[in-house]
């Protein structure tokens, strides 16, 4: 039972993962991050984490995917498919990195990790994975991570906030700076190493979209 | 451990099976498709839907759902110390209030600047 | 079953004296929020920035306060010790130094004066937090906590393009570089079995065996570094570094530019020297190219801009990877070194960001490097102060860069890595280049006639102070460095380093 959950769960995870880069409409990206995060929430459950099993169905799987959600509706996704720079020595390069990431990775796990899975796995107590676990671990070893992840949220909560709240007098375009223009190629911005101007291109699209939209619905 | 997690995968299986069934049953018992135009758009009657391919949700969604996500990972740290809180007594009341604390500022901040009000 | 539990479980012993800097910085950042609410032009303009004032002294009185102290509190969360309180100390005259920069700044206006000063003392906080720690959790937890706030700081000059373009790369790749620590964290925890620096340690050096054979810490250990190289801005990780400067408001490039980098070689220096000392003759090697690359990229990427602000941002990179030929050498000299070098590197470089705030707000030249044209002979009061700050942090003799370079030398020769010594020579050769461009732009006559207008030349005698303040004090710890000696000295044996 476990081995047959365990190759559900993986399959889904890889295929997830997988259907996130390959798919060219956003939307079914996201789908396809929640089925790979659904399919970890399954992985967690069989590694006997209970409580992260159920943080991750209802956090991940549920809340930040309805944000991912409004967020890809709220760039436009439909109009822009995501689609790879176009620069010959990215294409040769990224695959390349990958690959070499991937073999590392795949030597970190096997190397070590194989020694264990014919055995019987670790000894776990009683109640490991069970939120009086974590409670106690959060009350006493991580106290300080605890607390300070309260004040973490606090900031996000600002950030959010001040970037996205709405003022008045501040909706005019402003007049974009003469000098700005006049930079000379070959300074080594980040958009010129990436071989492309994926970042300046977005952004500027996005800029000219936001004054026009959300007044329509906001 | 596992099988104490029947009744979930019992339930994930009904679901899918139930809403799988109404689907491909609509389709297969269902009268056939009229092809008039009018009935594949959103509403029927009245003025045609303007809504574009384009279509964009305002930032106060993002906001609202960006806020709901900070809550709720708060509550997803609350929830274990909860658990615990007798053990630990008035020491886990303590640190429950400190965080609680820094909740209600955010709160209080969410609030004051306008950001729970739709616009 | 409960009175049980009840018995058996004790609540963790919180010492309240040396927890209480980072408490007063966290307390001040929701006291200062909740000012920040209030009405009034009054309020916004001169009690928020007070606030923001007395948090910072209070946090300064305590950490003076907590001096000599050395100790591990709340479980072995955080460490209090020689090396925390010094870059304690660092952060507290950035934040000052931060806050009086920001006063008549754009970005606090459009963002919200509380929530501008709140961010910045929150990342303080996450600064005081990540150079303390000693656990994988909270050093994880401090890195976002400094870096979240950054994040938002950048973007908070919200109708300039720049600005956002700033924040949303800082965020892209800033979140990367979390995620690649996180990864190599969570290995590091998998090879060892502990979070804790001393538990890693100890599995460490129990094994008797290196670390090579065990591909688990080894690949964790690289991810932990590449994650950490994002946030220090070290080569070939420091890509998003000039743009990033550049775009966001100065004084908060001012701000990333010498607290970030104090923070994440806090961390760099006790996670290396502490939980993985045992490994040193594995990891040395791969720091000291890392070193290299960057020393080599930092110093030939300055040569070609002409925004001072992204020749700062380069210069920043290879000024970084002088600093981690400190941490190469994983001795107590190296460690001092580097320590002393930070704060040197944040008094030079804080003096050199006065002077381009103050030139920005002065022409609509931006911070190109025609808004310095002809400043010698107009400007003066700004030119000395970015003159000596130049001059300092090429190492010329007689700044306080000078004596910083020659420490890191000497423990880089000490340690064996004599190669990494004269690399940071060239590299300061180089440097000369750039850093003399924009002396020479200062004082040459104006040939061409296209030196801008200065339009408010006494409107902002609080900058000119700070510039004149942070070069001064470059060229008195350049004569007499005998002060910064002594606040460095036992960092090393304060987290056992021999």
């Amino acid at each position: 039972m476990v081995e047959i959950l365990f190759f559900i769960a993986a399959i889904g995870a890889i295929a997830g993962a997988v259907g996130v880069v390959v798919l060219e409409n956003p939307f079914y990206s996201v789908l396809s991050l929640v089925a790979h995060l659904l399919s970890l929430a399954l992985l967690f459950l069989l590694l006997e984490a209970q409580f992260v099993a159920a943080v991750q169905v209802v956090v991940y799987a549920g809340a930040v995917m309805v944000l991912y959600v409004f967020v890809v509706s709220y760039v436009g996704g439909q109009n822009l498919p995501i689609r790879a720079v176009n620069s010959p020595s990215l294409r040769i390069a990224a695959p390349l990195f990958a690959f070499c990431l991937f073999v590392e990775l795949m030597i970190a796990t096997l190397g070590t990790g194989l020694s264990a899975i014919s055995s019987e796995g670790p000894k776990l107590a009683a109640n490991y994975g069970e939120p009086e676990q974590i409670g106690e671990l959060l009350l006493t070893k991580f106290l300080l991570p605890f607390e300070v992840a309260s004040f973490l949220l606090l900031i996000a909560a600002v950030g959010a906030v001040m970037l996205a709240r709405r003022r008045r007098g501040l909706d005019e375009p402003e007049v974009p700076a003469p000098l700005g223009l006049l930079r000379p190629a070959g300074t080594g911005t980040m958009a010129e190493s990436a071989g492309g101007g994926f970042f300046r291109k977005s952004t500027a699209s996005a800029s000219d979209d936001s004054t026009s939209t959300g007044r329509d619905l906001g | 451990m596992l099988s104490t997690y029947l009744p979930a995968l019992v339930f994930v299986a009904l679901g899918a099976v139930v809403g799988g069934s109404f689907a491909v049953l609509n389709q297969v018992l269902g009268p056939a498709k009229s092809k008039l135009v009018a009935t594949g758009d959103p509403y029927e009657c009245g003025l045609p839907s303007e809504v574009k391919q384009g279509f964009r949700f305002g930032i106060s969604f993002y906001l609202i759902a960006m806020l709901f996500i900070l809550f709720d990972i708060e509550v997803v740290f609350l929830y274990p110390i909860a658990v615990e809180l007798r053990a630990f007594g008035t020491f886990a009341l303590l640190e429950t209030i400190v965080f609680v604390v820094l909740l209600m500022v955010a709160f209080i901040y969410v609030w004051r600047r306008g950001a729970l009000e739709w616009k | 079953m409960i009175a049980a539990a009840a018995t058996s479980i004790k609540a963790p012993y919180i010492d309240w004296a040396a927890f209480s800097p980072i408490v007063a910085l966290i307390c001040g950042a929701v006291i200062v929020l909740l000012i920040g609410l209030l009405p009034g032009r009054r309020v916004r303009e001169q009690i928020v920035p007070g606030a923001t004032v007395l948090t910072l002294l209070a946090t300064l009185g305590l950490t003076i306060w907590q001096w000599g102290e050395n100790t591990s509190i709340i479980s072995g969360a955080l460490a209090v010790d020689r090396l925390s309180l010094v870059l304690n100390v660092v952060f507290v005259a950035t934040g000052l130094v931060t806050v009086v920069m920001s006063l008549r700044e754009r970005a606090t206006v459009q963002a919200g004066q509380g929530e501008y000063y709140t961010l910045l003392l929150a990342s303080l906080a996450g600064m005081a937090v990540l150079v303390a720690a000693q656990n994988l959790v909270t050093l994880f937890v401090g890195i976002e906590l400094l870096s979240i706030p950054l994040y938002v700081l950048c973007a908070s000059e919200l109708q300039r393009e720049k600005s956002l373009e700033a924040g949303l790369k800082y965020l892209v790749i800033g979140s990367v570089g979390s995620a690649t620590l996180l990864f190599g964290l969570s290995f590091i925890y998998g090879a060892t079995g502990s979070t804790d620096f001393s538990g890693i340690a100890a599995a460490l050096s129990s094994k008797g065996e290196t670390i090579a054979s065990n591909p688990l810490m080894l690949t964790g250990l690289g991810m932990a570094v590449v994650g950490l190289g994002f946030k220090a801005a070290i080569a070939p990780f420091h890509q998003w570094t000039p743009d990033v400067y550049e775009g966001a408001p100065s004084p908060i490039t001012s701000f990333m530019s010498v607290a970030t980098k104090a923070a994440a070689f806090g961390i760099f220096l006790r996670f290396m020297d502490v939980a993985v000392i045992d490994e040193a003759l594995t990891w040395q090697p791969l720091l000291a190219a890392l070193a290299a690359i960057t020393i080599v990229v930092g110093n030939v990427g300055a040569l070609a801009q002409t925004s001072v602000k992204r020749i700062l941002a380069w210069s920043s990179v290879a000024q970084g990877g002088y600093l981690l030929v400190g941490i190469v050498v994983s001795s107590a000299a190296g460690l001092e070194a580097t320590l002393y070098y930070l704060v040197v590197y944040v008094v030079m470089n804080l003096a050199a960001f006065s002077v381009v705030v103050a030139r920005e707000r002065e022409t609509t030249h931006g911070d190109s490097l025609s808004a310095f044209a002809g400043l010698g002979s107009k400007r003066p009061i700004l030119a000395v102060p970015m003159t000596i700050a130049m001059l300092s942090l090429a190492g010329i003799p007689a700044t306080a860069g000078f004596i910083g370079k020659l420490n890191l030398i000497g423990a880089s020769v000490d340690g064996d890595y004599a190669w990494l010594g004269v690399l940071i020579a060239i590299g300061s050769a180089i440097s000369l280049a750039y850093y003399l461009r924009i002396v020479a732009v200062m004082w040459m006559p104006d040939r061409r006639g296209d030196s801008p207008e200065t339009d408010r030349p006494h409107g902002q005698p609080e900058i000119i102070g700070l510039a004149i303040i942070c070069s001064a004090a470059t060229i008195f710890f350049g004569i007499i460095p005998s002060p910064i000696y002594d606040l460095v000295r036992g960092a090393g044996e304060s987290i056992g380093l021999l």
